[in-house]
């Protein structure tokens, strides 16, 4: 809000994919690393219970063969019983291992999916409001579910997984050579083919994956903002041209899925043409040589072959997975890697309870470089005063306050409460101390008195009844047909604007701020209820300090001070008597009002 | 099925490409992925059993060739159908976004955003998967059923009859399957769209977390969400773990039984050992496709939940509409009269206007005035429609509001609302955003005309300045300047400004006021305010109280009555209360 009229950061708008710099890196899964090392004892029992079903699952064609070979030529009834009960017997350990690995295996990913949307979101409450103001919302909502969600998978199967087929990959040569050389090296060979395609193929399908990642996440914001905006999108009959949009947008993201898909796909066919090829040449090397192999060797080769893809394909699968994860990993670490900007600082202390001393030392701010919004400010306010701050829009009223309670950091110059300055104290114990109200009203779902006791958490009925009551929001609320248990609907839509503020204003004051901070905090009420809002007020800010802004100069002419603000600093400070009698700019803005 | 039938529609302009890839999934790569196996079964008899090598040759050509077929085919399908699944998706979403933007305002003020996002992606995502995966896989189980049972059949009916004993099992544990995959997703959904919905404020309340130092308690309620769905995504997830493993053991029981009843068969012999060996490879016909039916069930059960809640919204009714043979007039020159007929309104039981008559000739300025949530807004909102009239009617240019084409209607009126929204694009696209076909100098004109143009042109980008959704970013005088210059661009007939100026001072107000004064057509227009300043020459000013007009009548008039609109002017003018009588100038 307020005043970046010079300048404005680079935002971003719901058609405009999101740059991202960092090229592909295994660092973003390293640093997945992180979160997986705390369920390294789950991921290693899911391992385990794994192996034993896999090694379980090996033997039974084994036994299988047993009775083939075995014990039908030598018509063994009893040995084919037992052999089939010792396979019973192993099924129901694979199904059990496979069972349990299964369920260890998915809430280890739905935790690590969960503590990496608590990190992100956390982190997310840290960012300044910049970052909330140049993006859309939708954008930072996709990121944090859906690419969240998205990712689940990986963690849940697709890290054991990886070990499971590493090994498996390991395990099969060893058995392959063991059983005969020469196809053994011809069917290594079929690596080759394998690292050419993924060399080939890595970046682009990893291009490709991430241009559907910005269509996706650029059409989810515009279906956001669509949503929030419907009232002027209907007003201004505007839905044919936004429907076309919506669709273009669908299209270019069909599109970019499908593009991204010819690459993914090629894959397993890839896969499958070489495992059918090497399977011809061990027919081939094996029939056409000098002397014929046994047919047990061709057949175990065969199978080994078989066996020894597969873990390929799977892998190949998984690489596929992992570049998607990758693509999602780098959005959700780049939420985390965005600076707080505003944080304590080392060392910071506990601002003690306020009795609300506010002084502005030669402050200077500007929200980007170069681009001055308030130059040498200077000005002290002793406890229990109230203050006043008037002059055009967009001057830096608004900023001035938002300086007060941090949040934004000032270029140079000193902001104090109580003498400390607020640079030194904890951002919680600075602002919690603070009553804003803001410009926009902001209501959540819920009841009405949830609503109200946003600002004092645990405060009892009775408390936030008479913080209505102060602001006289008390008889509007019983007359609705549920009183305080009304329920409003997201931003408040089903209450006046001037209802909204009453309710924020009641909101405020419950917190029972040292400092209270007006930011055109009555704009939307009618004058009367505003002048019985400042009646209840009256009482209520003797001996607490307050900064009011206000166009309605009916508001303010009763403020211990009145500062004009304009040209990056103040520009006229004094009563509202001793302002009106210079003649200056509070004259002139005070007379246009009486006209 | 009627879900089956509404893919199909939406699969319009992609059948045939999803029909090939359902085809050559089932009808080529499936009999490949047989042929393949058999042929190295004839070479390994024709090499080993009959010494005929040479043939060796052809028949490795051959399967060479069936895999080259086989690679083609695979490849073919998962793309076309991937392509079916993308194309259902946009389909969905552009018909989606249709449906959303011809619902009303109770619906999006009884709906949260989260959830209506949920809809538009989780939920159409897992459409497209069911129909770019989980349909064709249907129906490849199917097949695989039937000829792993042909075979069977007809190679020994004893022992398929024995193989058939595990069907019972698998057909309990696919109903299990089912039962509590379907109940399970439905909770995991419920879960993924609260968070959703609580994230999404989360994100539009930063200013007031931040303001109240609440960071630790959301973190705190977001704990609660985020827990709630990990659970709930562990217990849906978990239906598959549970009972996948089951299914994989019937299969394991299924090879089993074949061999040791087909063993004792063989060495009975009332079975070759041929036959067995057929029965033996061919068996993973009917495992694949048990194993397969699983994640197919399973899906299909996030499919459903889905479905049902997007055609929740398909179906939603919107409660503004045209009526039958609207009057499709868009407004010309002589257009402008506003009519209210004994109006009454309610939300809910709670009315909110009662017997409003009200009169705006072509080109008047009318003036609202009342209490915090005296029903101002609402008034205004019933010309266009936003809201149905509950008795009485509206009339624009004499004919009932509810006659008109809503499209036509709405051209008619241009808002400038309470609750400034501007979109997060530059300024010049929000300035037109009613009227895309503007100039650059025009847009300028209108931005002059609200007195925004001072401020855009010292930004940096001046009207190419990419500004913040809700506006966020620029101050509230601002947002409702550009706002203004919006609704002014939109050339329409009457203009509704609501609390327009409310955040602008004084100076600026007066300007604005002069520049709407001076338009050469100058059009109808409603100010509702709370600033004497911003009604006192309107042609008439209504006072609303308690949803009643109590007073109405010029500044003067009004002035005259010492009622309402007078005690409100001694306020303003400076004195604390009216009954101190003096006025401070």
């Amino acid at each position: 809000m307020s005043t970046k009229t010079s300048e404005l950061p680079r935002r971003n708008k719901y058609d405009v994919d999101e740059i991202l710099e960092s090229e592909f890196s295994i660092e973003h899964l390293k640093r997945s690393g992180v979160y997986i090392r705390r369920h390294a004892k789950s991921l290693i029992a899911a391992f385990i219970t794994s192996l034993i079903s896999i090694l379980a699952a090996l033997a039974i064609p084994y036994l299988l063969m047993l009775i083939t070979d075995e014990f039908i030529p030598a018509k063994d009834i009893r040995g084919i019983i037992i052999t089939g009960l010792i396979g019973a017997l192993l099924t129901v350990v694979i199904m059990v291992t496979s069972q349990i690995k299964g369920k260890i295996c998915i809430k280890t990913g739905q935790t690590i999916v969960s503590e990496i949307r608590k990190d992100l979101f956390e982190h997310l409450q840290t960012l300044p409001f910049d970052y909330f103001d140049s993006r859309p919302h939708g954008k930072i909502m996709v990121r944090v579910v859906n690419y969240v969600n998205t990712i689940a998978d990986f963690f849940a199967n697709g890290i054991v997984n990886i070990v499971i087929e590493l090994l498996s990959l390991v395990i099969i040569p060893f058995f392959m050579f063991a059983t005969d050389v020469k196809l053994s090296v011809i069917i290594l060979t079929g690596f080759i083919p394998f690292f050419v395609y993924i060399i080939f193929t890595k970046k682009a399908i990893r291009r490709r994956a991430r241009i559907h990642s910005n269509k996706n996440s650029n059409i989810n914001a515009y279906y956001q903002e669509s949503i929030n905006g419907m009232r002027i999108t209907q007003s201004f009959s505007r839905e044919d041209t936004n429907l076309q949009i919506a669709e273009n947008m669908a299209t270019d993201c069909k599109n970019s899925l499908i593009n991204a898909r010819y690459l993914q796909h090629t894959m397993s066919p890839l896969f499958k043409l070489v495992s059918a090829l090497m399977t011809c040449l061990i027919y081939y090397f094996a029939i056409g040589g000098t002397s014929l192999l046994p047919v047990g060797v061709i057949l175990a080769m065969a199978t080994y072959c078989k066996r020894f893809w597969q873990p390929l394909i799977n892998l190949g699968n998984l690489y596929n997975q992992i570049q998607d994860v990758a693509a999602y990993l780098e959005r959700i670490f780049e939420i985390l890697d965005t600076p707080s900007l505003i944080h304590d600082e080392e060392g910071a202390i506990k601002l003690p309870p306020i009795t609300g001393n506010v002084e502005f030392c030669d402050v200077c701010f500007e929200y980007e470089e170069d681009c001055p919004i308030l130059e040498n400010v200077s000005f002290s306010v002793n406890a229990g005063q109230s203050i006043a701050l008037v002059g055009p829009t967009g001057a830096g009223k608004t900023t001035i306050v938002n300086l007060l309670s941090r949040f934004y950091d000032i270029k140079s110059g000193k902001i104090t409460v109580d003498g400390y300055n607020i640079h030194d104290v904890t951002l919680r114990s600075l602002r919690s101390q603070m009553g804003v109200m803001l410009q926009d009203t902001f209501i959540f779902a819920g009841t009405i008195m949830d609503n109200i006791k946003y600002g004092k958490l645990g405060a009892t009925d009775e408390e936030a009844i008479a913080a209505a009551k102060t602001v006289c929001a008390h008889d509007f609320i019983i007359s609705l047909p549920k009183g305080y248990d009304t329920v409003v609907s997201e931003r408040g839509a089903s209450l006046s604007a001037g209802q909204r503020q009453l309710i924020s204003f009641a909101r405020t004051l419950l917190s029972d701020p040292g400092i209270l901070i007006l930011d055109e905090a009555t704009s939307a009420m009618d004058t009367r209820t505003e002048l019985l809002v400042q009646k209840g007020l009256n009482n209520l800010l003797k001996g607490r300090t307050s900064f009011i802004i206000a166009h309605r100069l009916s508001t303010i002419k009763n403020c211990d001070r009145i500062m004009y603000i304009a040209d990056k600093s103040i520009l006229e400070s004094g009563t509202h008597e001793e302002l009106l009698k210079a003649h200056g700019a509070y004259y002139k803005l005070y007379t246009a009002q009486l006209d | 099925m009627t879900q089956i039938k509404w893919i199909f529609q939406h699969l319009k302009g992609c059948r045939l490409r999803y029909a090939m890839g359902i085809i050559l999934h089932n009808l080529v790569f499936l009999p490949l992925m047989i042929i393949g196996p058999m042929i190295l079964s004839e070479l390994i008899d024709a090499v080993y059993a009959n010494g005929n090598p040479d043939v060796a040759v052809s028949l490795l050509i051959k399967y060479l060739i069936v895999g080259v077929i086989g690679a083609v085919s695979y490849y073919g399908y998962a793309l076309l159908q991937d392509m079916g699944g993308a194309h259902v998706l946009a389909s969905f979403r552009g018909e989606l976004y249709e449906k959303l933007q011809s619902l009303s305002m109770n619906f999006f003020g009884a709906t949260r955003t989260g959830d209506i996002m949920m809809r538009l992606t989780g939920d159409l995502d897992t459409i497209r998967h069911f129909t770019g995966w989980v349909l064709s896989h249907f129906i490849y189980c199917v097949l695989l059923f039937i000829c792993g049972f042909a075979v069977f059949f007809s190679t020994s009916v004893k022992l398929t009859l024995i193989v058939m004993t595990t069907l019972p099992f698998m057909a309990i544990v696919v109903y299990k399957l089912r039962k509590h995959s379907s109940k399970y997703h439905r909770q995991w959904r419920e879960k993924n769209s609260s968070l959703n919905a609580y994230v999404q404020e989360n994100i539009a309340a930063n200013r007031i977390v931040k303001a109240f130092a609440r960071e630790k308690y959301e973190a705190g309620r977001f704990a609660k969400h985020n827990e709630a769905y990990r659970d709930a995504g562990i217990k849906a997830a978990g239906v598959w773990a549970h009972y996948g493993p089951y299914l994989a053991a019937l299969s394991n029981a299924l090879n089993i039984l074949i061999l040791v009843f087909g063993g004792i068969f063989v060495i009975n012999d009332t079975m070759s050992l041929a036959d067995l060996f057929l029965f033996y490879n061919l068996s993973w016909l009917i495992t694949d496709s048990v194993n397969i039916i699983g994640i197919v069930i399973n899906d299909s059960q996030k499919f459903f939940s889905s479905t049902h809640k997007v055609l929740q919204l398909y179906n939603s009714v919107a409660d503004i509409k045209n009526c039958e043979n609207p009057l499709v007039k868009e407004p010309d020159e002589n257009s402008g009269t506003v009519e209210f007929k004994n109006v009454s309104f309610a939300y809910g039981s709670h009315t909110v206007l009662k017997d409003i008559c009200l009169q705006a000739e072509k080109g008047q300025t009318i003036g609202i005035m009342g209490p915090t949530g005296s029903g101002k807004t609402t008034l205004v909102m019933l010309i266009a429609r936003f809201l149905d009239v509950h008795k009485g009617s509206v009339l624009i240019d004499g004919t009932d509001v509810k006659k008109y084409d809503l499209n036509c209607l709405r051209h008619h009126v241009g808002y400038a609302m309470q609750d400034v929204f501007l979109f997060s694009d530059n300024v010049s696209s929000n300035i037109a955003y009613g009227n895309a076909s503007l100039s650059d100098e025009e847009i300028k004109n209108y931005a002059v005309m609200s007195d925004a143009h001072n401020f855009i042109k010292r930004m940096p980008e001046k009207y190419d300045t990419v500004i913040g959704e809700r506006g966020v970013g620029l101050s509230g005088g601002q947002k409702q300047r550009i706002a203004l210059a919006r609704a002014l661009a939109y050339e329409a007939p009457i203009l509704v400004l609501d609390d327009t100026t409310s955040a602008v001072d004084m100076e600026t107000e007066h300007y604005i006021q002069e520049q709407l004064a001076s338009r050469k057509n100058k059009q109808t227009t409603f100010i509702v305010a709370q600033r004497i300043s911003s009604v006192k020459n309107a042609d008439r000013i209504y006072i609303l109280q308690d949803g009643r007009i109590t007073e109405s009548g010029t500044h003067e008039e009004l002035l005259a009555k010492k009622g309402y609109y007078y005690d409100i002017f001694c306020i303003q003018q400076g004195a604390n209360s009216p009954d101190e009588e003096e006025v401070d100038v």
